[in-house]
């Protein structure tokens, strides 16, 4: 853990840009059709609950990072097993995410520019910014989301003048009955990318001033999830569900639509760098988490001089998980399930049912 | 910082091989543009019969030296555009072949206008459009034509004046026609796309006044009235992906009543004496479509509301009586009907709904609409009850009241 | 912090070997008068401009007396009048009837009853005798005493204080600073008449003990930065201070960066301004450009005419100059991105045209662009190497005629020739050239950038340039304060300018004191910030 501090609104800054991540331009929610804007803020109701238990565990140990208290709760060598799972988790979503963003420019406007580039120049990126220490990518952060907001500002200004949005593409409201949306919620909302704000155990002992982390995460959670929500419907009114469940980003399509004044159009750009910023982030901040894991799991002096090794393996599994981009999606769909559940919802529930057990019984024997 | 890493690791060595690659290998997408041949005009025809050559189609590609400021070239000499044609099993075949011929890389990115010859579009033109969906370089926005009676082969060797670019002068006419007349609806692309997965479509047509050969020269551009003209017509119903009918006149503005697309135009109505002979200048109309379901049979209420003015009158009325303006309101309002009533009656009767009167019954009552959706283009569309309620009201007469005829 | 001066602390740049301070400096003065002239001599090579004046003064015993100046340093009139004069002319005063006066109490009267001029030091060793002739004050020696006595007689030949030539305003004061250091510091003087207004001389370069002076205002500025800005200055151990520039690179905290950390100015208002805000200035005699530390981003882009317009005017020229500054770096990559990788998003009328344009073109883009740019800097150097009559014939023939024959001739684009014209006009709004320096650097990264990967090369640049600005720190204060982080108090006057009435608080982040303008009472110091 280095000594650094981050204060509120970077945290919110990173939270809020890191939910956004990939979710923003792909069809996120489709499984429910017209009611996705449902079934995403479904999710993030069962967000704040997996939130809840994180709290708990920040609460007892507000100074160590989920590898930490895994140690602590449940001794030395099950916890270490239980926090290397964890940095494997990290490592494999980061990887995702810089497959994702390669995909993404290869499939929409770089479409000669080999994978390796992109992912490559990505990660050293990644790296320079991780090196230089978590205050800067949280300053970052700050700058950033105020980019953010104005390219959002503006890119849902011009699609709501331009007047493709079409409010009865999103009626029949449940038209086909709670059960796709519940069952979006349950399997595909909450875990992406909600409860991938597990992440964020790492970096909470660096908060300023602890108190706040309620009222950060909270806010970075309804916020972005308002956000998601508002942005699938957008999709739906603007593109109709059909076209949206057939396309792999969406709000790409969307954007491409806007064409006022014979002046204003092609405005891919926007999307493009939203993704870009977006996805940066999520990736760091898997990368860092899976950085401080390692540094607290080995016992290493300084985050420094595991970066470029570990970005080298995100490259290298980037380029290694998947030959195809249909089966990538399908695994990141199916094949991620079994494992993403237990990070981010059995094992904390688990950590913090010992842990009180533990609790209750110290206080018990005094 | 850097320059920590740089005295203290070796890795820096390592870090600045792979920076280099990244640099020296060469930037993959990196085009110039006097490499590209920018396509304003596609065009797709029927090829042959055997899978081989399937597709033929025709790019229409700018020069653009010819067509930017370069009014220092003095006489036209060369021509604004070039097309060329091949043929293919799949569109993207015949398209690449055309490289053969062409100069240059084709560019995809900015077409202004897609046609589709008749004789293909009677067999089908459902999985034309998937190569635009899929590629990264079609834009959708693009309107698509169907050349009636000709090839679109044809249709892009024509040249025209006032716009040297034959498909920007297309678009144009489609656009400015669509504003101001009302006859024929534009159809994009996308709009194109999302119809033909639901059910019919109605896409507008073109047709060429004249001699195609003769359209195919320069010439033809220099003359004061030219000898070859395109011209925005007829509505073609495309059912099932094949073109059943064309529409035009009453039906095919009947369309753009209710597809809300009708923007400005004329109606005519009558005088006591002459027929014809008042115009009145559209300003705004809008469609609203409510459906219901009434005894298991849905039912559909069309409103149309308009608002417009008197421009021209060949008789002498007394308009600066509110007597007379109902009058010509009533009027208005049946002629309104009369083209949405024609416009129903022969859809019903094709069996086509263009107008997703489906996707209302759908918002209404979801239930009946999932037990009668396979059903509804063929049987029950045509049954179906379609109450037209037309609200028209002229504000004003322009600059003078009462005409100076007597 | 200071990385490259620690570095380098240990390798001193020895110009000379040290024989420069050799023990012959090391000289106490002795009583003979003939000794002490002979060694003055000596230590500065029998330099013509050492005049030595030997008088008499005295009656009837006679004292022996000696004055040597530096020619061109000393105002001659007060060595006239306030030295000479009073040794000659006050014969009386040195009669004494019991006889010969004893060496000391002489060299205490003549200190203290003849000498007029307005500062007296006394020498007891060669060096300090020199290092005050070589400030300008006249050195007087009487036979028989062992030591001597500078008066205060600087003058010479200074520039006066004129108008400045690289911040000119139009509705505020025109004067702007000089080389001498009195001067300067007394501009400021005259503007901030509060005897809180500290200033530490000391002096640096062990050849050229150049005059530094630090100013602040006691109170509100910050006891640690001032600590910090005595050390850094401290560390500094060279044989040569040319100019501020020197002070800047041994005292900055990251000078391989390329955005300037340590502020530079040329007007008094600009200096009194952040000094009030609880900065610190600091001059070098001989240069007119003191520095002022710390400073932020966003400093770079206000200018004192913000505070003499109206509010309202202020805020829209600073807009203008941020969009410009973005106009300057992400222009002529935007070009190129776009041109060479995106065409598909260029609308299609003006795409016609580029591609009309670029036909006849035999280079690709990023050549073209590398091209033009580059000229464009040959042309503003040259511009400022020339002698004024001639400058303007080169603007003319350099923007028109090479322009436009270029584009005849087919070798770049006319759309090129626009934006790398707008490029260079968006720089010249920066008001602060050392930022102006930073993003013609960087902007040729970005272009590189744009080149290889297109609009993503700009992305990723962007977030490069900005994770290491976000990373710089000058003199503690965080570089992009007040954006990140984010210190809502301080953006009153960061790209805004609120009115005056609306700015109570002085920048929270440098005096880390509350302090309150308009009410001005002494806050107490805040707690910790979250630094």
């Amino acid at each position: 853990m280095e000594k650094a501090k981050v204060n509120g609104i970077q945290l919110f800054a990173m939270m809020f840009m890191f939910n956004l991540g990939t979710a923003v331009v792909v069809s996120y929610g489709i499984e429910a059709k017209k009611d996705a804007w449902l079934a995403i803020l479904l999710g993030m109701s069962l967000g704040v609950g997996l939130f809840f238990i994180y709290y708990r565990l920040f609460c007892h140990y507000p100074k160590l990072p989920i590898t930490g208290y895994a140690r602590k709760i449940l001794g030395n060598y099950l916890g270490w097993i239980v926090g290397l799972f964890y940095v494997l988790y990290f490592l494999q979503i980061a990887t995702r995410q810089v497959r994702d963003f390669s995909e993404l420019l290869v499939s929409s406007t770089m479409t000669e520019t080999p994978l390796l580039a992109i992912q490559i120049s990505f990660v050293l990126v990644i790296c320079y910014v991780l090196y230089q220490g978590v205050e800067v990518l949280a300053r970052t952060a700050e700058v950033f989301i105020i980019i953010l907001f104005l390219l959002g500002m503006a890119g849902n200004f011009f699609i709501l003048v331009s007047g493709d949005f079409e409010l009865h593409n999103l009626r029949p409201f449940l038209e086909n009955g709670w059960k796709p949306i519940l069952s979006t919620a349950v399997l595909e909302s909450v875990h992406f990318p909600f409860g991938e704000m597990v992440v964020f155990t790492m970096l909470l002992p660096y908060l300023n001033k602890s108190g706040s982390v309620k009222k950060v995460w909270m806010s970075a959670l309804l916020l972005s999830g308002l956000t998601l929500s508002w942005t699938a419907s957008l999709n739906i009114a603007v593109l109709g569900v059909d076209v949206m469940e057939r396309t792999t980003f969406p709000t790409l399509a969307t954007i491409g639509k806007v064409n006022l004044l014979e002046f204003i159009q092609r405005l891919d750009a926007i999307v493009v760098f939203t993704m870009l910023i977006t996805v940066f982030f999520k990736g760091s901040l898997f990368m860092y988490g899976a950085v401080i894991g390692i540094v607290d799991l080995f016992k290493l002096k300084n985050h420094q001089q595991i970066l470029l090794p570990v970005g080298g393996i995100i490259i290298f599994s980037a380029m290694t998980i998947a030959t195809n981009f249909s089966g990538y999606m399908a695994e990141g769909k199916e094949g991620l399930r079994p494992l993403v559940f237990p990070i981010i919802l059995y094992f904390p529930a688990l950590l913090l049912i010992v842990s009180m057990i533990r609790n209750h019984l110290k206080q018990k024997m005094n | 910082m850097i320059m920590k890493i740089f005295l203290l690791h070796k890795s820096y060595k390592i870090f600045l091989c792979i920076l280099s690659i990244l640099f020296i290998s060469g930037c993959w997408d990196s085009n110039e543009l006097q490499d590209f041949s920018i396509i304003s005009g596609i065009g797709i025809d029927k090829g042959g019969d055997d899978p081989e050559n399937r597709f033929r189609t025709t790019v229409q590609i700018i020069n653009p030296s010819i067509v930017s400021g370069g009014q220092q070239a003095g006489s036209v000499q060369s021509s604004p555009v070039t097309t060329y044609s091949e043929t293919g099993s799949t569109l993207k075949e015949a398209l690449r072949k055309i490289s053969n011929e062409a100069p240059a890389e084709l560019f995809f990115p900015h077409i202004q206008i897609m046609l589709i010859g008749e004789e293909l579009a009677k067999e089908g033109i459902d999985e034309l459009f998937d190569v635009v969906e899929r590629d990264p370089k079609f834009r959708v926005l693009f309107p698509v034509l169907i050349v009636k009676g000709h090839t679109a082969e044809d249709a892009l060797k024509v040249s025209t004046s006032l716009r040297p670019i034959p498909s920007a002068k297309i678009e144009g006419s489609l656009q400015s026609s669509k504003e101001i007349w009302g006859e024929y609806p534009s159809t994009r692309a996308d709009q194109a796309i999302m119809k033909l997965g639901e059910g019919s479509a109605a896409i507008t047509g073109i047709e060429i006044n004249g001699d195609v050969e003769k359209g195919n020269q320069t010439a033809n551009m220099q003359e004061i009235s030219q000898s070859t003209k395109l011209e925005i017509k007829g509505l073609a119903i495309i059912r099932e992906g094949k073109l059943e009918k064309w529409l035009e006149g009453d039906p095919a503005r009947g369309v753009v009543w209710v597809n809300n697309e009708m923007e400005e135009t004329v109606m005519n109505l009558d005088c006591p004496e002459k027929k014809d002979a008042i115009a009145i200048d559209i300003g705004r109309a809008e469609s609203i479509i409510k459906a219901k379901v009434k005894k298991d049979k849905p039912v559909i209420t069309i409103r149309i509301n308009a608002e417009g003015s008197v421009s021209e009158t060949h008789c002498s009325m007394e308009l600066d009586k509110d007597e007379t303006i109902k009058e010509l309101e009533k009027q208005l309002r049946n002629e309104i009907e009369e083209e949405v009533q024609a416009a129903i009656k022969t859809l019903q009767e094709e069996k086509s709904d263009v107008f997703g009167l489906g996707e209302y019954i759908n918002i209404e009552e979801k239930n009946y609409w999932k037990k009668i959706k396979d059903k509804w283009e063929e049987e029950i569309f045509p049954e179906s009850k379609v109450n037209i309620e037309v609200h028209a009201t002229i504000r004003r007469t322009g600059m003078k009241v009462k005409s100076y005829i007597k | 912090m200071n990385t490259w001066g620690r570095m380098f602390k240990k390798k001193t740049q020895n110009v000379f070997n040290d024989e420069t301070d050799s023990s012959s400096i090391e000289y106490d003065l002795s009583p003979s008068l003939e000794d002490n002239i002979e060694k003055v001599r000596e230590a500065l090579g029998h330099s013509g401009d050492l005049i030595l004046r030997e008088f008499e003064m005295g009656k009837p015993l006679i004292h022996k007396v000696a004055t040597i100046y530096l020619n061109g340093l000393t105002d001659k009139d007060l060595m006239g009048n306030l030295v000479i004069e009073k040794l000659m002319a006050d014969i009386h005063v040195v009669e004494n009837k019991e006889g010969d006066w004893p060496p000391d109490l002489i060299g205490a009267y003549v200190k203290d009853h003849l000498l007029t001029a307005t500062h007296v030091e006394v020498a007891i060793d060669l060096k300090k005798l020199l290092s005050l002739l070589l400030s300008g004050q006249t050195i007087v020696l009487i036979d028989g005493w062992n030591q001597a006595f500078a008066c205060a007689s600087q003058g010479g030949e200074i520039r006066s204080i004129q108008e400045p030539t690289t911040e000119s305003s139009v509705r505020g004061p025109k004067e702007s600073f000089t080389e001498s250091l009195i001067t300067n510091t007394s501009l400021i003087r005259r503007r901030i008449k509060s005897p809180n207004v500290w200033l530490e001389t000391r002096k640096l370069g062990k050849i050229t003990q150049t005059d530094i002076g630090v100013m602040y205002i006691n109170g509100i500025a910050n006891e640690k930065l001032i600590n910090e800005v005595r050390e850094r200055l401290d560390k500094i151990d060279v044989d040569e201070i040319q100019g501020s520039n020197t002070i800047e690179e041994w005292i900055a905290d990251d000078i391989l960066t390329p955005w300037p950390t340590i502020m530079t100015t040329e007007r008094p208002d600009v200096v009194s301004g952040n000094l009030l805000e609880g900065r610190i200035a600091i001059f070098v005699d001989g240069t007119p450009i003191p520095l002022i530390v710390p400073a932020t981003w966003n400093q770079f882009f206000q200018t004192a005419e913000d505070y003499y317009l109206r509010w309202n005017i202020s805020v829209f020229l600073r807009f203008i100059r941020i969009i410009s500054f973005l106009i300057t770096l992400l222009g002529p990559s935007l070009f190129i991105a776009f041109i060479s990788f995106h065409p598909e998003l260029i609308p299609t009328p003006l795409l016609i045209n580029l591609a009309a344009q670029r036909q006849a073109i035999p280079f690709p883009v990023i050549i073209e662009a590398l091209l033009m740019e580059f000229t464009f800097e040959v042309l503003r150097e040259a511009g400022i190497r020339m002698p004024r009559p001639v400058g303007q014939a080169v603007s003319i023939v350099g923007a028109l005629v090479l322009g436009e024959a270029a584009v005849s001739a087919g070798i770049v684009s006319s759309a090129m020739v626009i934006v790398v014209a707008a490029t260079a006009i968006a720089s010249f709004t920066i008001p602060h050239y050392s930022m102006t320096d930073a993003v013609r650097l960087l902007r040729f990264i970005m272009m590189i950038l744009a080149s290889t990967y297109g609009l993503y090369g700009i992305g990723l640049g962007v977030i490069l340039l900005v994770s290491h600005t976000v990373s710089l720190r000058s003199f503690g204060i965080p570089y992009l304060a007040p954006f990140a982080p984010l210190v809502v108090a301080d953006q009153k006057d960061a790209i805004l300018r609120l009115p005056k009435p609306f700015m109570k608080n002085r920048p929270r982040l440098v005096s880390q004191k509350k302090t309150n303008r308009i009410d001005s009472k002494k806050g107490e110091p805040l707690g910790e910030g979250n630094e």
